[in-house]
């Protein structure tokens, strides 16, 4: 069954807002990792992944989160925005709360 | 830089590829793909076999050419490979001759011995698909944990209070007050409450992959599953328990595992694994193709001269663990364990199998046991060997050590058990236990030595004062099960009672148990739960019951938070007085003109070692020059295992000294042990009266 996921990425003066809905992980992953990787070059400051409408997140997805910080933006801040408690739960249990900031609203 | 020099010389299917490397062994990810290698002595071929996730037919599967072959290893190089979407298995041909050992089956899809995680039970509990021709399904793992600072703690073994623990057992029961209950996840908001009772590390059974439906069976009457809940079979030895991650469902279980040993330690705890090197989860002849058995038979398993399996651990197989290949498999995976998880020790089940030969004989220096004990990755893990097996081999005191291994020691549990229990004729033992168990490991020193009273095999602490019989009935083997010889004692009942008289002898036993335990020179192991007495019903072989028996019952804290008090009151007693935690056996005269360990009778410095006898005495006395204490200490326990009171003199101290009471654990909570500096000075400073099958503990100022 293929996992229903819909992103849209915005980048505008090295601030990057990403929307994710739906599920995120290995069937759809990749099509997002690659969206993403198209960032690599750009001088960016933060990442704003808005996530109020995803539902879960599995090891693929976390997987393009930690590849954000690395790839892209190893100085720029991470935000993921409004998680919901299942996605929110899964970052603490596998100790991603460190490098992410979770806040419940982004301010401009 | 990406590398240029590794780009694609084959393709299959759509699918391209070239020669791998021979090592590492398992599926690595290198640059544009994955290194897949696999060891066979005795396969004539080799296919790689994909599937996505959760598929139910290949979607690809490629043969090794033979020019990939390097001596007995095959390995290539697959190109874009989505790595989380992908689970590989291995099909191997070769020849099918029992008498020969030889099991190949073209047909069977195989688990990689290295996979360094494993799906197909993603969740606990859950009936599988047993249509499905491929159950376990190696996964190819990310390396991108974040440990920050993190490393294995490296504690001094004399130091350490070992509690062990199940994960599922830890947080299952509905009392556990946590999110996620029976996961890793869950220990984590279990800590504080590790730390308030003073353990400073976690002792888990086994953790490594395993199908909790290996033998599993239904109980008619109440049409509960009996589970393989321990987990002493391992599936794979390289990949966690997916059923005990929350997020195993979403593929993370590493991560979670990996984050629960960080935040542990970041708590001052220390992590062992419990691990199971004697057997495999393929069982005897009859027994499933999962991984081994299809890869090479003849190499992976001790086997007779017609081709059986040995049977050294009581499970079906044996691993043939002194086969060079096998030994340099599982010295990677502790290799992994301490590099990859940080895990500061491993406590190996029936390690006396480790030292027997391709025939099945004992030998004197085992090389996989020397390995392990000179292994640079693993200098400074604690290895501590369960030093017997089911093959009648019992190693406790002998086991092959360099200096590096450590052992249950069986022996201090049955003799504690017996000593409380009323059995005049092993204080000989006793006398030894305290000190270490000098008789054992002479030339060892006491950290060889893990006390403990109660482990997971067995009754619990408060069972043990409860039954006199096991009560296996719901194993749903006729109570043939589990140990017979228990050296427990009902208290005059066989379980729950009321009689107030039977409930305090209980709690009173339970204290002098854990106060021998505290006080003796070694390494103290907790059974958890005991600390709040947890009660298995006299089930002493839980290993198939997922259900309020090996459930901890939390609300017991809140019942019995006396016992909870004592344990934890003395846990700190040990690490007040560092003369109870040491690395040798010093017991002679020292600089305070005393000995360092004396035995006393009911009369100072009159003990008879030759005499059975339930009333004796221990002193430590310590040089503040050497402990580093603020001044000169001393300890003096008296045991009355003796159903009557008896009187002690007791040593005369020096002049400006005077006996505190810290121990009775005749007096009901909170007399019955002192913080420090709350202790009472005796009244009579000569002598000292101890009621009934009761321990006192003494200290001077």
């Amino acid at each position: 069954m293929e996992a229903k996921l819909e992103f849209n990425i915005q980048e505008k003066g090295g601030i990057v807002k990403i929307t994710l809905e739906g599920q995120l992980d290995a069937t759809n992953a990749n099509s997002l990792l690659e969206e993403l990787k198209k960032l690599t070059d750009k001088n960016i400051k933060e990442m704003v992944f808005f996530v109020k409408n995803l539902e879960y997140i599995a090891s693929a997805g976390v997987r393009t989160l930690i590849f954000s910080k690395q790839k892209i933006g190893k100085n720029a801040d991470i935000y993921l925005i409004a998680p919901q408690d299942e996605v929110l739960e899964v970052m603490k249990m596998v100790g991603l709360n460190n490098f992410l900031i979770i806040q419940d609203e982004y301010n401009e | 830089m990406e590398r240029i020099d590794i780009y694609p010389t084959h393709e299959h299917e759509g699918i391209r590829f070239r020669r791998g490397k021979p090592l590492p062994f398992g599926a690595t990810i290198v640059p544009g793909g994955v290194n897949f290698s696999v060891f066979s002595k005795h396969a004539t071929s080799c296919e790689l076999v994909f599937y996505k996730k959760n598929g139910k037919k290949p979607y690809a599967v490629i043969p090794f050419p033979d020019e990939f072959r390097i001596g007995n290893v095959f390995n290539m190089i697959v190109f874009d490979i989505d790595y989380e979407d992908l689970e590989y298995g291995y099909r191997m041909d070769g020849p099918y001759n029992s008498e020969l050992g030889h099991l190949f089956n073209k047909e069977k899809i195989l688990l990689d011995p290295y996979a360094k995680a494993v799906s197909g039970r993603g969740v606990w509990g859950k009936v599988p698909d047993w249509n499905n021709s491929f159950q376990y399904r190696s996964r190819i793992i990310f390396d991108d944990f974040d440990w920050e600072d993190d490393k294995p703690l490296e504690k001094d073994m004399k130091d350490l209070v070992i509690y062990e623990a199940h994960v599922r057992s830890l947080t299952r029961h509905s009392s556990s007050d946590v999110k996620y209950p029976g996961t890793f996840a869950a220990i984590i908001e279990k800590i504080p409450y590790l730390k308030e009772l003073g353990i400073n590390s976690i002792e888990l059974l086994p953790i490594f992959e395993f199908d909790e439906f290996e033998n599993s069976r239904i109980d008619e009457e109440t049409q509960e599953r009996l589970f393989n809940y321990w987990g002493y079979s391992a599936v794979n030895f390289f990949a966690p328990k997916v059923g005990y991650a929350a997020t195993g469902k979403y593929g993370m279980e590493v991560d979670e595992l990996k984050n629960l040993i960080k935040i542990l330690h970041k708590n001052d705890i220390e992590v062992i694994l419990d691990v199971v090197f004697n057997h495999t989860a393929e069982g005897n002849e009859k027994g499933p193709y999962i991984s081994y058995k299809g890869i090479d038979n003849k190499t992976y398993y001790l086997l007779t001269p017609e081709g059986y399996y040995y049977n050294f651990s009581g499970c079906g197989n044996t691993l043939n663990c002194n086969n060079p290949v096998v030994r340099n498999k599982i010295l990677d995976c502790l290799r992994y364990w301490a590099a990859d998880y940080h895990i500061d020790g491993f406590r190996f089940d029936l390690a006396s199998i480790l030292s027997r030969d391709q025939n099945g004989v004992p030998m004197a220096n085992p090389p996989l046991l020397e390995a392990l004990a000179h292994d640079p990755i693993l200098g400074k893990c604690k290895l501590i060997a369960e030093a017997w097996d089911a093959g009648g081999l019992y190693q406790v005191g002998s086991f092959p050590a360099w200096g590096r291994w450590a052992e249950w020691n069986g022996k201090f549990r049955d003799d504690v058990r017996q000593f409380i229990q009323g059995n005049r004729d092993v204080v000989g033992g006793i006398v030894q236990r305290l000190q270490g168990s000098p008789d054992l490991y002479s030339d060892r020193g006491p950290t060889s030595s893990i006390n403990f009273v109660t482990c997971h095999d067995g009754f619990t602490l408060n069972d043990l004062t409860s039954y006199n019989e096991k009560h296996n009935s719901k194993n749903l083997e006729n109570n043939q099960d589990g140990e017979n010889d228990n050296f427990s004692w009902n208290c005059g009942y066989e379980g729950p009672t009321d009689d107030p008289a039977i409930i305090k002898l209980r709690r009173k036993q339970m204290k002098n148990a854990v106060t021998i335990l505290m006080l003796s020179r070694g390494v103290p192991m907790l059974l958890a739960g005991d600390e709040f007495c947890n009660t298995q019903f006299g089930n002493n072989n839980a290993y198939c019951q997922d259900n309020e028996i090996s459930w901890l019952n939390w609300d017991l804290v809140k019942e019995n938070k006396d016992i909870f008090r004592y344990f934890q009151k003395m846990i700190a007693f040990r690490k007040q007085h560092p003369i109870l935690r040491v690395e040798y056996f010093d017991s002679g005269h020292n600089e305070t003109g005393l000995p360092e360990i004396s035995f006393h009778g009911t009369k100072a410095w009159e003990f008879d070692f030759e005499d059975p006898s339930l009333t004796f005495a221990i002193m430590f006395v310590a040089p503040a020059n050497k402990y580093g204490t603020r001044e000169d200490e001393f300890i003096y326990s008296a045991m009355n295992m003796h159903w009557e009171m008896h009187g002690f003199e007791l040593p005369e101290l020096p002049e400006d000294k005077n006996w505190y009471i810290v121990v009775n654990t005749d007096m009901e909570s909170p007399e019955d042990i002192w913080e420090k500096g709350e202790e009472k000075r005796l009244e009579n400073q000569n002598e000292l009266l101890v009621g009934s099958r009761s321990t006192v503990i003494l200290i001077a100022r």
